[in-house]
């Protein structure tokens, strides 16, 4: 009886228990912060200093002051940062010499600051980033990473340093740790270069002494289809830039045009144009079979692919109404729609997030335009300067490289998609051409 | 059967003990039960909806512009109806709250430990500066007490910038929580630029949400309606574009921050 009485005794605390505890959602509700979201605040940008970085390890100061310079430029570049003027390391282990650093960045209106650590130890360098808050008293610790590469890719830390500060701030990592191929060299010559997104360390991969073109860059980051004369035709082809006895591979080469290829989001296809059959014709390759599919029949010209991120729709330019304009249809082919009017439109280009492509409209000079997938709201976003023509996405969306004669001679540029920065990446010793972002390097 | 007029207890029955012990103990189990639950529901409405309504423009978000420039004029908090400092915060003991006296720097294995850091006796700005009314200008109260609460620390932060959350305004309520200005921040600039609900007068939702430690959108969730479902889902898809949001910072503790966020229509924004 007494057994019976405790069990009953303890199911009903246990229940009454269970009630009178708030389930978790609950528990939960009270809020860290309440803010408010007005319309109408411009962005601003960010004050961020990044002094020298402190060598720990090995001796390297002119490293030390180039990395955080490279950081400097890469966050300038992002767009996002106004990067506050510095000079002089910060001596290792020493909090109070750190903190009168941050004490008079703060005061010269520096919201963050980055202090770099570099180690060089044999052929590594390895790099540890703290990212400051400077807007409390306390310099309150972001964030610390590590970063380790090769000695010859030295800048590579720096982009990689300047990519995990973005990601802080905006909750997506930066682009500086691409690459861009391009074109150089007068005509009669064209080789294909591969430079940092910044235009710095350009390296040539091809060298055959013809006419190489339209470089893009593989999904995966690892190879470059372009169009090439080498064998006296146009044909397409495949180079691995960072495998150098790797040798290139063909990836068409039927009678008549092979050119313009296009990489589906996934890597597995690839749209090209080809006149093989009469009129340039697009066509999709699988890359691993060599199997073709014909997407387009019509008597006009149909070329210049350009894959939507979702890997369902194709973009791409016929003059089936007259004057090449700019056109959208399913992977399969079918339901055709034209997307721009009244205009002369070539070279479309999906931005990465899908709700944008990019054309070169040829009105007087070439201007680079903004269309919806749609076919709604146009709007140019360069105007007045020159031609500019061949724009490139980059990874994130935020960014475009695209050549311009502004200056005279073509030069590829990097520009702000909002327009507010446009940057000139190339030397101007030869002419640049025909930009390709890379994605995120691996 | 009819029962008989008078009641004979037997020699069986005579030997049995009532129950009392176990009868008082359940009596006493039942009367805890109902206090219980009576108990639990008030705490439970309690708990349930408890909004701190801060009003906080742009201008007191950002963190700040270099020295010598002002900040930006405020714009009228006019769309807020229920600031009254009444309201304002019946906060539950902070027991899910990081501890204020943690060390600034814990990050472990860092050599600079020794950075300038306030005396955790010292009144927090924070905590003194709730504006006594909502009209309190907000750019002359919290400024003096600024200086006089930071004096004293060894090497006096030079030149804070002005627009930090710390003494700025009503978003002092919560500097205690979390102290990032730069991560409010850009919260707010990553949902301004994809709301696409101003222009549109009238009353706008407030939405709770929460962000995990890799930046990641956890929860969403219309904390007080617009009473116009369109709206309300505007505000949702814009906190949804704004995702991912920044990783939360290093010396933040908490698995998941957790943001109330009211969308005002402003008619003096562009």
């Amino acid at each position: 009886m007494r057994r019976i009485a405790a069990v009953v005794l303890a199911l009903v605390i246990v229940t009454a228990f269970e009630l009178w505890a708030p389930p978790p959602a609950v528990r939960g509700q009270a809020v860290d912060v309440y803010i408010n979201v007005t319309g109408g605040d411009r962005s601003r940008k960010l004050n961020i200093a990044v002094p020298e970085f402190t060598v720990v390890a090995g001796a390297d100061t002119a490293l030390a002051k180039l990395l955080a310079s490279v950081v400097g430029n890469d966050l300038t570049l992002s767009g996002l940062f106004s990067v506050v003027a510095a000079s002089g390391a910060i001596p290792a282990n020493n909090p109070a010499a750190l903190g009168q650093t941050w004490s008079a960045f703060a005061a010269a209106g520096a919201h963050a600051g980055v202090h770099g650590l570099l180690g060089i130890r044999g052929e590594r360098l390895e790099a540890e980033m703290r990212l400051y808050d400077l807007t409390t008293p306390e310099y309150r610790l972001i964030a610390a990473r590590k970063f380790e590469v090769a000695a010859p890719q030295s800048r590579r830390l720096a982009h990689k340093i300047a990519d995990e500060i973005v990601l802080q701030f905006t909750g997506e990592p930066g682009v500086a740790d691409t690459k861009l191929a391009y074109v150089v060299g007068p005509p009669g010559a064209k080789e294909i270069v591969v430079a940092d997104y910044d235009g710095a360390a350009a390296t040539p991969v091809t060298r055959n002494g013809s006419i190489n073109l339209s470089p893009v860059w593989s999904p995966d980051a690892r190879s470059i289809a372009f169009t090439s004369f080498m064998n006296g035709y146009p044909d397409l082809f495949r180079l691995f830039p960072f495998e150098r006895q790797r040798p290139v591979q063909t990836l068409a080469s039927f009678v008549g045009i092979n050119s313009s290829p296009g990489w589906s989001p996934d890597g597995r296809f690839l749209a090209l144009t080809l006149s093989k059959d009469g009129n340039p014709e697009i066509y999709v390759l699988t890359v691993a079979t060599g199997v073709l599919q014909r997407l387009t029949r019509h008597a006009g010209i149909d070329t210049e692919p350009a894959w939507a991120p979702t890997g369902q729709q194709i973009a791409f330019v016929s003059d089936r109404a007259g004057q090449p304009r700019i056109f959208v249809m399913d992977r399969d082919g079918a339901n055709v729609r034209q997307i721009t009017t009244g205009g002369f439109h070539t070279q479309p280009r999906w931005s990465p997030k899908g709700d944008s492509i990019i054309y070169t409209q040829r009105a007087g000079t070439h201007d680079l335009w903004a269309i919806s997938p749609s076919g709604s709201t146009p709007r140019p976003l360069t105007s007045g300067q020159g031609d500019n023509q061949s724009a490139t996405w980059s990874p994130d969306g935020r960014h475009l490289a695209f050549q311009s004669n502004r200056n005279g001679r073509w030069q590829v540029f990097v520009m702000s998609v909002d327009g507010l920065t446009t940057t000139r990446v190339t030397q101007g010793t030869t002419e640049a051409t025909s930009p390709s972002w890379s994605p995120r390097l691996p | 059967m009819a029962l008989p007029a008078s009641f004979h207890i037997g020699p069986a029955l005579g030997r049995l003990r009532l129950p009392l012990a176990p009868a008082l103990v359940s009596a006493i189990a039942h009367a805890a039960f109902f206090a219980a639950v009576i108990f639990g529901a008030s705490i439970w409405s309690d708990s349930r909806s408890k909004p701190v309504y801060v009003v906080l423009t742009p201008s007191t978000a950002a963190v700040g512009s270099p020295r010598g420039v002002p900040m930006p004029p405020r714009v009228e908090e006019a769309p807020i109806p229920k600031s009254p400092p009444a309201e304002l915060p019946r906060r539950e003991p902070a027991r899910d709250l990081p501890s204020r006296e943690l060390p600034p720097q814990r990050s472990a294995g860092l050599p600079d430990r020794s950075l300038p850091t306030r005396s955790p006796t010292l009144p927090r700005p924070a905590d003194k500066e709730l504006p006594v009314t909502s009209s309190a200008s907000p750019s002359t109260a919290p400024a003096p007490a600024r200086r006089e609460a930071s004096a004293p620390p060894p090497p006096p932060p030079l030149g804070a910038p002005s627009g930090s959350a710390v003494g700025s305004g009503p978003l002092t309520l919560s500097v205690s929580d979390f102290p990032y200005a730069y991560y409010i921040r850009q919260i707010q600039q990553k949902i301004q630029e994809r709301w696409h609900g101003r222009g549109i007068p009238g009353q706008q939702p407030s939405v709770v949400f929460e962000i995990g430690r890799d930046g990641r959108l956890n929860v969403v969730t219309i904390d007080r309606t617009s009473g116009n479902a369109y709206y309300d889902q505007v505000a949702l898809r814009a906190i949804n574009d704004a995702s991912p949001f920044p990783p939360l910072p290093d010396d933040f503790r908490k698995a998941v921050l957790r943001i109330g966020l009211q969308f005002v229509f402003d008619p003096t924004g562009g």
